[in-house]
């Protein structure tokens, strides 16, 4: 029987760690009196993949703040708002705009993997992509999220910048165009050797796609080599790892991963996965759609641990969340085409604080809940908290 | 009165009480290792020393790796070899792919050796399962779904001798054992398809004699001494079930004989026999007991395992929980064992000491369980000197 990893620092949920993750409940594949995923676990489809927040092991709330201070984390502020008369805190990377203007150089690194499977199919983040000379990871690189972009929602601009501190500044539209109007979060990006995997047939398959080939790879064992190669490549924690792959898709027996984020241990490891998709896969773009999504998330709950009022997406309703994840209420939806070097990139929309804080109107950029203004009004939940 | 003379003078009472004569009396220091697996974070084993009826955390071993807080309940991560006059041990640290070598001849003052990797070998999933005999360890990696061959050198540093990618299992590995005589390897599963493969080692390779389907969903496993009956724990919530079977000369298994356990007992993950092999210790991993069978090898099949008694739920620790019981082994190298220690995960962690007495019944000793000070996975443990096969 395999044991689930309780984390002791935190209240036992289930007593066989049956975690929850945003926008889907999802039970640890092989968590508790039960047996590891079968390999004959296979999703329907990858339109059934999905982006998640997996929750935190091991982080010190309470030190948080000053461990960014003092570079042994991500540099990271604290704020807070009141709704229905409770106060809900968060902490973001960056500083507080509201002290005004001040840059923040989140040091990243880019670390592509290849996967090899064991029919033969390599999926590699540093080979050229179906109908591109240019690998995933050249095309990552050279993307809105890592370049300068215009960017003008609604005609507003709000500066030409990498897209997540565009977003952010829109994001606290109230202060950086007024007192902060210099306020920057931005990443500075290293890009390390491919890392090799080979996939055992118990771990993983893949299928045709509508170009390359598309990986299934079993959660538990991706992100345990994720957990090695953390390990192997010294990876520092005032640094943010990037994994990044090629049409690849993590299975667990009730959710698909097209990416993730999370953090882990104090001092506190922040880091996200996300696949580099070809077009034709999911309704909404591919490229990078699930890693804008994650750096987003990453950026404004880094810690995986802003609880804020339950809310469920507009899109699909259902059942509820209450962490502060940007991307999942916009899941799917899109900011419009932005053409980098030749390639047309689909950042995916992602959500405004004052969606989840309800205020109205919103104080960000054009009175906005998103960036891609899909939404015009907070947050409600329709459906039970799954948290 | 000295230390020495009071732990002598304890010692000679407890022999008086249970007719058992122990190494411990004779100077021999006992220790029991349980690796903690520390979630992404430098990885340690805890070690403690029986003193009297008491164990006493000793210097922890600390590995440089990470481990990853997981697995299955029959993966022993930590294993101790005697090459020479060294004590060696060795401690997995599957979230950083390595096996880390310790020589501990001198469990008090005990020295990293090395970290070994395996290029081909990963056990960032469920861990690393390690089993040593003579100077032989091999270990079973549950990612890569293979098994790697080292040879343990005298000063207990690890040379490769098969990769593991040169032994792909068709499912990760839950557990793996070698045969007292040297000659057997066995490995089961904790996968959908319950079983059990047996491998013939000659020299440090390794020849698969045969894949085998069980009634039970295999986990830990022990082997008589003799090598020729293979008795496997296997999970199973609500009941006490083993498999049994024999080995034959040529390594490969006979015919299946299961049972499924009267008497209670919630799971039966980890077996562990007396070193008169006369009865089987049976961990009850979620039901916090200790089931003994009677064991007898020359019995027909059907008859060789029979229900004798239940353990008391064991003790949590002051002011914790137990989350489960695990793998357990048996202090003395005679009679039904002396002390039997089991690992116990909680909040926080422990090993619990149980008193065996003349019928195999074991009893909680008083002060039991002791707490382990790290916050890991301490789900299986070793213990050295123990039972002699």
């Amino acid at each position: 029987m395999r044991i689930s990893n309780i984390d002791i620092h935190m209240p036992v949920r289930l007593a066989f760690a049956t975690f929850a993750i945003v926008g889907c409940a999802w039970a640890q594949s092989g968590g508790g009196i039960g047996l590891p995923p079968p390999v004959t676990h296979k999703p329907t489809s990858p339109q059934q993949a999905g982006s998640a927040a997996i929750p935190p092991r091991g982080i010190d709330p309470s030190s948080l703040e000053a461990a960014g201070l003092a570079g042994t984390t991500l540099a990271n502020w604290s704020g807070s708002f009141v709704r229905s008369g409770t106060t809900y805190s968060y902490t973001m990377l960056g500083t507080n705009p509201a002290l005004g203007s001040a840059t923040t150089t989140v040091s990243a690194v880019l670390i592509p993997l290849k996967l090899i499977f064991s029919d033969g199919t390599v999926l590699d983040a540093t080979a050229p992509i179906f109908g591109n000379s240019r690998s995933t990871e050249q095309l990552i690189e050279q993307s809105p999220l890592f370049q300068n972009v215009a960017f003008a929602p609604g005609g507003a601009s709000v500066g030409t910048t990498q897209y997540i501190d565009a977003f952010q500044r829109a994001n606290f539209w109230n202060y950086v165009n007024t007192s902060a109007k210099n306020y920057h979060v931005r990443f500075q990006v290293t890009p390390m050797p491919v890392q090799t995997l080979t996939v055992p047939a118990y771990f993983g398959y893949t299928e045709a796609g509508p170009g390359s080939r598309i990986g299934y790879v079993d959660y538990n064992w991706w992100d345990g080599q994720l957990g090695v190669l953390l390990y192997r490549l010294n990876i520092q924690t005032s640094t943010l790892p990037m994994f990044v792959n090629y049409n690849i898709l993590q299975y667990s027996p009730d959710f698909t991963y097209a990416g993730y984020h999370t953090a882990f241990g104090n001092p506190a490891q922040v880091y996200l996965s996300a696949g580099f998709f070809d077009q034709g896969l999911f309704t909404y773009g591919g490229d990078i759609v699930f890693l804008s999504h994650e750096l987003g998330e990453s950026t404004d709950d880094p810690f995986v641990d802003n609880i804020v009022p339950s809310w469920s997406n507009p899109q699909t309703g259902g059942s509820c969340s209450d962490l502060l994840e940007v991307g999942d209420p916009v899941s799917d939806l899109g900011i419009g085409t932005y053409v980098v070097n030749g390639y047309s990139y689909h950042p995916e929309d992602l959500t405004f604080l004052p969606w989840f804080s309800g205020a109205m109107p919103s104080t960000s950029v054009n009175g906005w809940y998103t960036f891609g203004n899909n939404y015009s009004g907070p947050s409600t939940c329709s459906g039970g908290s799954i948290r | 009165m000295n230390n020495t003379l009071r732990t002598l003078m304890g010692a000679a009472l407890l022999a008086c009480g249970t007719g058992i004569l122990r190494a411990q009396d004779a100077g021999t220091p006992h220790v029991v290792i349980t690796d903690n697996d520390v979630y992404r974070a430098p990885n340690s084993a805890a070690v403690f020393q029986l003193s009297g009826s008491t164990l006493r955390s000793s210097t922890a071993l600390s590995t440089t790796g990470w481990g990853i807080s997981t697995g299955f309940f029959g993966t022993n991560e930590q294993a101790v070899a005697t090459v020479g006059t060294t004590v060696c041990t060795f401690v997995s640290d599957p979230g950083s792919d390595d096996i880390a070598a310790f020589n501990t001849t001198n469990f008090a003052a005990p020295r990293l050796v090395g970290n070994y990797v395996d290029l081909t070998g990963s056990g960032a999933y469920t861990g690393i399962a390690l089993a040593a005999r003579g100077s032989l360890l091999i270990a079973g990696y549950s990612a890569s779904v293979n098994i790697g061959v080292w040879t343990i050198n005298s000063d207990c540093s690890l040379t490769s001798s098969s990769a593991a990618s040169n032994n792909p299992l068709e499912a990760p590995v839950n557990d793996l054992a070698i045969s007292p005589n040297g000659s057997t390897l066995i490995v089961t599963f904790g996968q959908t398809t319950p079983g059990v493969d047996s491998f013939a080692i000659t020299g440090t390779t390794l020849t698969k004699k045969g894949s085998y389907n069980t009634t039970g969903n295999t986990a830990g496993i022990d082997i008589t001494k003799d090598s020729k009956y293979l008795l496997i724990g296997d999970y199973s919530l609500a009941s006490t079930e083993i498999d049994l079977f024999p080995i034959n000369s040529d390594s490969t298994l006979g015919t299946e004989d299961y049972y499924l356990t009267s008497g209670g007992g919630a799971d039966s993950n980890n077996v562990w026999l007396s070193p008169d092999e006369t009865v089987l210790y049976v961990s009850n991993n979620v039901g916090f007991q200790v089931t003994t069978l009677r064991f007898s090898e020359t019995a027909a099949a059907g008859h060789r395992l029979a229900f004798a008694c239940i353990s008391s739920i064991l003790k949590n620790p002051i002011g914790g929980t137990i989350y489960y019981t695990g793998s357990m082994a048996t202090e003395s190298g005679t009679g039904k064992g002396g002390y039997l220690y089991v690992a116990e995960y909680g909040n926080p962690s422990a090993v619990a000491l149980l008193q065996i007495p003349a019928n195999g019944c074991p009893a909680e000793v008083s002060g039991s369980p002791f707490t382990n000070s790290a916050i890991g996975f301490p789900v299986t443990l070793v213990a050295y000197p123990s039972r002699p096969f």
